[in-house]
């Protein structure tokens, strides 16, 4: 298990990461999701040991990983910059790993290879960026670490590409209980690959929870009422212990965005008796709109009275 | 699944960097080793080609010249490709500091930062530091073939420090790599380290110390090298007066240049571990580094500006323009220094405060050193009752002083009158040296050490210290041990027989056993004979024994009677020693003015019936009656004041140089008369 416990990470005067805690049961598959330079790609390099925390730990099953080459040697990292492959080949990059993970296996490597059909001896310099992620991908995967972080790593990639190596990082997880981290902006990969997810924003975590729960845990309601529609104001509907992340009026319709289970909301919306009561499920796109939407994020509100 | 019985056996992530990066660099490390043995050993077996060709005795066609040049060229070709390529295997091997994307690859790779570290440097130095070595050890071979006829197997060593060089320049590039976080800036900062900072040392050392005393300090060049690395060697041969390289202790040299390699080395990893990752792409992450790195360039700016100007520089209260002028010029030199190294000046309102606050420290720094005369340590007299040991310096021989009674008398000299004399350095004295380079005070050079401190004073000894205490010096057993040692190290160097490249014949070395004889016989010499001790410096001819001539060269007075005669039986007459020596009689000299007279006669048309013949044997006999006179001064004249004045003169060196004159008592002139009878 991965454990971040308080962890504080600063550049210079700017804190990146603000006392940060979470947890991350091995053999899972773990989404990072969270807005441009919330410090998604700096929590994967503080579990890869390439970062050294300024405040807090981060532990590799109870010990730290920083420095500590047996520790290092359970997880891979794969960046989201591909430069530093380019005079490789992946016939060389294979060899220079497998000196360093004594897991590595060629033959797995061979296997992957075959149903992506790269070049194995040219350099990765004359690849795509795609064709890069996807080498370097499957020397992480063919390194058979404990912990595969992968940053970025579906960018670029052409659907099916997206579909074939989702399906063997799945399968290495299942045979070899590789615990996988995902950092992207791409939801839906989280969405199809992920069991659990953290959603980072402004140096913290807005939350890091397995996304079954996160999904059942917010909520579209569409309230109508038969009769004249009364006049609710959002504080009303606060007032009854919900938490509104968005609310809006249409003609007689209100739609909210409200957090907690289907039973609690149903419950607590009791005493108002719409007629109609639509509980719409959210997709992780929508999730994380609406919850950075409270944070401040990515609102863009026109000055009308200008 | 097939995968899992793929696992491989696990090796120390120090052994399996190391392995990498030794099979990554395998192209330039054969490279770099062909280029080592086609650099120096070409150049000096090139040279040695040539000195064969210049011995011939019939004219030497040019184009027989065309070869060996052009190795020499290929040669000097090839020592700078090599440092080149040096520089790039230290900047490539830890580049990746400054690329933030192979920060990641590389940092995340399982090992410590010291075992990444120091793989890696190890890597690296593997790659060409043998061959570097074997190139070394094959030119100082070579040199010695080269310069067969006189021992050079000390000067020899200095090839060993090429290698040391080398390690040198590769490790201090990794610091300044190491240091960066862009390459740029590690190249500005490998030239500030390697040439700013070494003149910026060479300056306070020539400017205040030496220019101020007279005197090369060569512990403080230790340290300096100690502290910036050998290229003061070279910005001393550049810039300073002399070249010190010959007249220093190879070992010291080698101990102080090794020492700052480690320093460097040792930096280098403890940036390396302090280094972090998010560094890379920052110019200059380490604060105090770059507060350094500014200091020296500010330093070196003003020290500059105020040196040129110094000397219309008196007043204190005219310094003030100066010292604005020079802060604003090392502020103008931060900025185009940080401009390159950023290229961009954010923050400028706290950029101009430290600007502000290293110009004025760097400017005030190098005006107290300048001003104060290094802090008055040229001036800084000891205490009489801390001295620990003195040593006297007499015609380059440094002479450790054990004999208590003459410590006692030094250290009352001191106290009474060197101390007050130690101003006797002269600006007369100093200009002297600094215009003539092979001008040396003929002074005694007494040094006082007590504890780490030096100090040293010139003594005119007719004017600052007594006649009895002089000849106490002189008459000491420790002289006398002090040239006997120099002689046996001249015996036992064996530089005149051991040497394959050779038209000549050779006699074989003296066994053990005839050098003890031999300097048995010149310490009876030494201890008999004052006048010898007093005028060493002026033979009446040395024992010629010139290696082209195919005899042994070793300097010794005739008057040395009892190791000429020893020499004479060891080595079986083969020493040239001449069957005649002419002498003239001064005291009958009437038609000469000047010494100088006389000997520009018998130089131009050879001896006169003035000058008479004397045999070897004669001579012998005559010694215990001869006092020597002084050094030869060619303006006296003539008649002497002494009684019976003698000048002898070696027949085929008719040449004032070689002459000595002599004065016989009353017994030797009876027996010259006897002789000449």
């Amino acid at each position: 298990m991965i454990e971040l416990k308080q962890v504080t990470k600063k550049f210079d005067d700017q804190t990146i990461l603000d006392a940060i805690s979470t947890r991350i049961p091995k053999g899972t598959a773990f989404g990072l999701i969270g807005s441009n330079g919330a410090g998604k790609s700096t929590i994967l390099r503080l579990i890869s040991g390439v970062y050294q925390t300024d405040g807090g730990e981060v532990l590799l099953d109870g010990k730290p990983i920083y420095d500590i080459p047996d520790q290092k040697r359970r997880v891979f990292f794969v960046s989201d910059e591909t430069t530093q492959f380019h005079s490789f080949t992946i016939k060389k990059l294979a060899d220079y790993y497998k000196h360093f993970y004594p897991r590595f296996s060629y033959e797995l490597l061979e296997t992957m290879l075959k149903s992506i059909t790269l070049p194995q001896h040219k350099p990765l310099s004359t690849f795509s960026k795609g064709m890069k992620r996807q080498a370097i991908t499957m020397l992480g995967v063919a390194a058979r670490p404990e912990y595969l972080l992968l940053d970025e790593a579906f960018d670029g990639l052409d659907p099916s590409m997206r579909k074939l190596i989702r399906q063997i990082l799945i399968d290495r997880m299942v045979e070899d209980e590789m615990t996988v981290i995902v950092s992207t902006h791409n939801l839906a990969e989280i969405n199809e690959l992920c069991d659990s997810a953290a959603l980072i924003h402004d140096s913290k975590i807005v939350f890091s929870c397995a996304l079954d729960d996160i999904r059942s845990n917010l909520h579209k309601l569409q309230l109508g009422w038969s009769t004249k529609a009364p006049e609710y104001s959002r504080e009303q509907f606060e007032a009854l212990g919900i938490e509104i992340l968005r609310f809006e009026k249409q003609h007689s319709i209100y739609h909210l965005v409200a957090r907690g289970e289907e039973d609690q909301l149903r419950e607590k919306l009791a005493p108002m008796n719409p007629t109609i009561f639509d509980l719409i499920p959210l997709t992780l796109e929508e999730i994380f709109i609406y919850e950075l939407e409270v944070l401040g994020y990515g609102c863009y509100k026109f000055d009308t009275e200008a | 699944m097939a995968a899992t019985n793929s696992t491989q056996k696990l090796k120390s992530p120090f052994l399996t960097n190391l392995h990498l990066e030794l099979r990554q660099n395998l192209l330039f490390a054969i490279l770099i080793s062909i280029l080592h043995f086609t650099g120096l050993p070409l150049i000096l077996h090139a040279a040695k080609e040539i000195a064969i060709l210049d011995q011939r005795e019939m004219p030497v066609p040019e184009e027989e010249y065309l070869l060996s040049q052009s190795l020499m060229i290929f040669g000097a070709l090839s020592l700078i490709i090599t440092l080149g390529l040096i520089i790039v295997l230290s900047v490539k091997s830890f580049s990746y500091v400054c690329s933030k994307a192979r920060t990641d690859m590389i940092y995340s790779l399982p090992m410590s930062h010291a075992q990444r570290f120091f793989s890696t440097y190890l890597s690296g130095v593997m790659l060409w530091l043998p061959a570097a070595i074997l190139s070394a050890i094959l030119s100082m071979n070579l040199y010695q073939q080269i310069h067969f006829e006189y021992d050079v197997a000390y000067e020899s060593t200095l090839f060993i420090l090429i290698p040391l060089i080398e390690l040198w320049i590769y490790t201090m590039i990794i610091f300044c790599v190491n240091a960066c976080g862009k390459l740029h800036a590690a190249a500005i900062t490998c030239g500030v380290l390697a040439f700013l900072f070494p003149i910026l040392l060479f300056m306070a050392h020539y400017f205040v110390l030496e220019m101020q005393s007279g005197r090369f300090y060569e512990n403080i060049y230790y340290l300096m090298i100690c502290i910036s690395g050998p290229p003061i060697y070279f910005v001393e041969s550049l810039f300073g007066s002399t070249s010190y390289i010959d007249m220093l202790d190879i070992g010291s040299l080698f101990l102080s240049a090794a020492f700052n390699t480690l320093l460097y080395l040792g930096g280098a990893y403890l940036l390396h571990r302090k280094r972090k990752a998010e560094y890379a792409g920052s110019a200059f992450p380490f604060r105090g580094f770059y507060g350094f790195i500014q200091f020296v360039l500010a330093g070196f700016v003003s020290a500059i500006y105020i040196i040129v100007i110094l000397d219309s520089l008196r007043k204190l209260s005219d310094c003030i323009p100066y010292f604005l002028m020079a802060i604003l010029l090392a502020m103008l030199t931060l900025i185009i220094f940080d401009f390159i190294g950023d290229h961009h000046l954010r923050n400028m309102k706290k950029r101009i405060s430290r600007y502000v606050i290293f110009t004025s420290a760097a400017t005030a720094a190098v005006s107290a050193f300048l001003f104060t005369g290094g802090f008055g340590l040229p001036k800084w007299i000891p205490s009489a009752d801390h001295i620990q040991a003195v040593s006297m310096d007499y015609g380059n021989i440094e002479i450790p002083v054990t004999d208590p009674r003459i410590q006692e008398a030094l250290s009352e000299a001191h106290k009474k009158e060197i101390a007050l004399n130690q101003t006797l350095l002269t600006q007369e004295v100093l200009e002297a040296y600094v215009v003539n380079l092979d001008y040396k005070p003929k002074q005694l050079e007494v040094i006082y050490q007590s504890g780490t401190n030096t100090a040293i004073y010139y003594i005119t000894p007719e004017d600052s210290i007594s006649q009895d205490l002089l000849n106490a010096i002189r008459q000491s057993e420790a002289y006398a041990d002090t040239y006997c040692s120099t002689l046996e190290q001249i015996l036992s160097s064996n530089c005149y027989i051991r040497n394959a490249f050779s038209y000549d014949h050779y006699f074989p070395a003296p066994s053990q056993e005839d050098i003890d004889r031999i300097l048995a016989a010149y310490r009876k010499d030494l201890t008999q004979n004052h006048h010898l001790n007093q005028y060493n410096w002026s033979p009446v001819y040395g024992l010629s024994a010139n290696t082209r001539k195919g005899h042994l060269e070793i300097e010794i007075p005739y008057s040395c009677i009892h190791t000429v005669t020893a020499l004479e039986e060891i080595f079986d007459r083969s020493i040239v020693i001449p069957d005649e020596i002419y002498m003239v009689d001064a005291e009958y000299c009437g038609k000469y003015n000047t010494v100088h007279d006389i000997l520009n006669e018998a130089e131009e048309h050879g001896p006169s019936a003035d000058w008479k013949p004397l045999t070897v044997r004669q001579l012998k006999e005559l010694m215990p009656y001869l006092m020597c006179y002084d050094y030869f001064d060619t303006s006296r004249t003539l008649p002497f004041e002494t009684s019976r004045t003698l000048l002898f003169v070696l027949p085929e060196y008719l040449r004032t140089s070689d002459a000595q004159i002599f004065a016989l008592t009353r017994e030797g002139e009876k027996l010259l008369e006897t002789m000449l009878s």
